[in-house]
């Protein structure tokens, strides 16, 4: 099915339309979600409620609109609500404060679990230090970033999804690689990778 | 000795500042062999550069490549309680 069949027979409440589209686009709306909650749970509850808006909004598409750009958009806005209702209690946490926490978190889960290859820990660390890291950046930065790393859009499909201009966009992807580096040579100075 | 440390040090805070596009290979081919040339002559940046590399790297092993097979399941789920909730 295509994606203007998959609408055409959503608009009708073909459930078979609706499975069809969760399975056609859940990699694109679970990674989206973990790209700015780096929660894999989080992620595939925000990607259900996402599935759900689009169910019950299908009339409001418009035909000449594509359905991914939409999804985007809707995961997008759902992630960072689920940031925004998540930080309230973190507002005054540094970005070396949250990975200083947080490794300690894991210190504590290594000491108990021993058989867990050092590699897989060293991982783990890793990638606390980098979603920290891409958490701490300005959100316009973070979902520009999200949706160049995590689905390899180009600059044009990234500036349709947010409506903005490429060269925004542009702006925005070096923006936050320069940020970034920055975090990251922080850590790296005080040995926290 | 001093003229030579402060001339090294420039390059290694150069380098520092565009590592990440040197590791995305988003830098003209002349900066690309600028850097290359001194992570090749300098450990401490040559180390920094593979700590990045490795921590960049979780950004393409963290990616979902397969369906959860049960998503489907669970949004029929909540979307059924959600329609009879509201018919309540």
């Amino acid at each position: 099915m295509s994606d203007t069949e998959i609408i055409e027979q959503l608009k009708l409440g073909n459930e078979q339309a609706f499975r069809r589209l969760v399975e056609s686009h859940q990699k694109l709306v679970v990674n989206t979600c973990f790209g700015l909650v780096h929660n894999r749970e989080d992620a595939e509850d925000i990607a259900q409620d996402v599935f759900i808006e689009v169910f019950r909004n299908i009339d409001k598409f418009r035909a000449d609109a594509k359905l991914s750009t939409w999804l985007y958009r809707i995961a997008v806005n759902r992630s960072l609500n689920h940031i925004r209702d998540n930080k309230k209690s973190k507002w005054f946490q540094s970005f070396e404060d949250e990975v200083g926490a947080k490794s300690k978190q894991l210190q504590l889960l290594q000491s108990a679990n021993s058989d867990q290859p050092e590699f897989e820990l060293e991982n783990k660390q890793r990638a606390i230090i980098l979603y920290e890291a891409v958490g701490s950046l300005p959100k316009n930065q973070q979902v520009a970033f999200t949706l160049s790393k995590y689905e390899e859009l180009s600059y044009q499909e990234i500036a349709e999804i947010m409506e903005l201009s490429v060269s925004s966009v542009e702006s925005l992807l070096f923006r936050a690689k320069k940020g970034l580096q920055k975090k990251l040579y922080k850590c790296y100075k005080k040995k926290c990778m | 000795m001093c003229h030579t440390y402060r001339v090294k040090k420039m390059k290694c805070k150069t380098v520092h500042t565009n590592l990440i596009f040197f590791l995305e290979k988003e830098l003209p081919i002349s900066e690309m062999k600028q850097i290359q040339k001194h992570l090749d002559s300098c450990p401490d940046c040559a180390l920094f550069a593979e700590e990045m590399k490795k921590t960049l790297r979780i950004l393409e092993t963290e990616k979902v490549t397969e369906n959860n097979p049960f998503l489907y399941t669970r949004i029929k789920a909540k979307l059924e309680k959600q329609i009879e909730g509201e018919s309540i």
